[in-house]
């Protein structure tokens, strides 16, 4: 089984969890393949790494577990790109960008990532229309 | 780059798929309309830039983070999680 190297971490994966984003992530056009793994002690986070660059890690979550009322519609290229089958929702992944000082952590709301899990296909879109910021402040944060 | 001149109601084609019309210039603003396949992202460059920008910042971030500090981050953020619930 082929492993990822994260965070001094090896962490095993396999062929078939490799998401395929056909343009890549926004502006990053070479991230084209991106593994999304699981660790249970950064739960609610997940990992989405790059099995080709070991730069390229990004800390990813569901937004609906840390803004329940998140709405995200999927923008009709990015369904397009996803091939996703009607009725079928995409699992939806948001970017945190971590802090050193880990209140002042953001996550990208307003450019989130869809994934078609059947079809392992992902695309990031930007909400153009949105109110969502690229770098809202965690909810709890004002609690710490 | 390629630099063309264009007047109102002429159009470019980028590829085989992609046509740029150019709809009406008034002062230094021009409006555009592009014509792309379904699968295609078009932006406003700023738009583009600023999320490239927010995708590097978040992955530099990651990687210069210590182990512990994610850990850690998670921790917090289920412990918060569980006093808001």
């Amino acid at each position: 089984m082929p492993t990822i190297h994260i965070q001094e971490t090896e962490l095993p994966y396999e062929e078939a969890d490799i998401v395929t984003f056909d343009e890549g992530l926004i502006g990053l056009p070479q991230l084209r393949r991106m593994v999304l793994v699981r660790q249970h002690d950064i739960e609610p986070f997940m990992w989405l790494a790059s099995p080709d660059d070991p730069q390229s890690t990004f800390l990813v979550v569901e937004p609906r577990s840390l803004f329940p009322d998140y709405a995200a519609s999927m923008p009709a290229e990015a369904a397009s790109r996803l091939g996703a089958g009607a009725g079928e929702s995409p699992l939806v992944l948001v970017i945190v960008r971590i802090a050193s000082e880990w209140t002042k952590s953001a996550v990208n709301l307003r450019a989130p990532l869809f994934i078609a899990a059947s079809r392992m296909r992902g695309a990031q879109a930007v909400l153009t229309d949105s109110a969502y910021r690229l770098d809202e402040q965690l909810p709890l944060a004002d609690a710490a | 780059m390629l630099v063309l001149t264009r007047r109102v109601g002429e159009k470019l084609v980028i590829g085989n798929e992609i046509l740029v019309e150019v709809l009406s210039v008034s002062g230094d603003g021009v409006r555009l309309g592009v014509t792309a396949p379904r699968e295609t992202s078009v932006h406003r460059f700023e738009v583009f830039e600023e999320i490239q920008a927010a995708n590097r910042a978040a992955s530099t971030a990651t990687s210069a983070a210590p182990r512990e500090a994610v850990g850690e981050f998670a921790a917090r953020m289920r412990e918060k999680k569980e006093k808001s619930e």
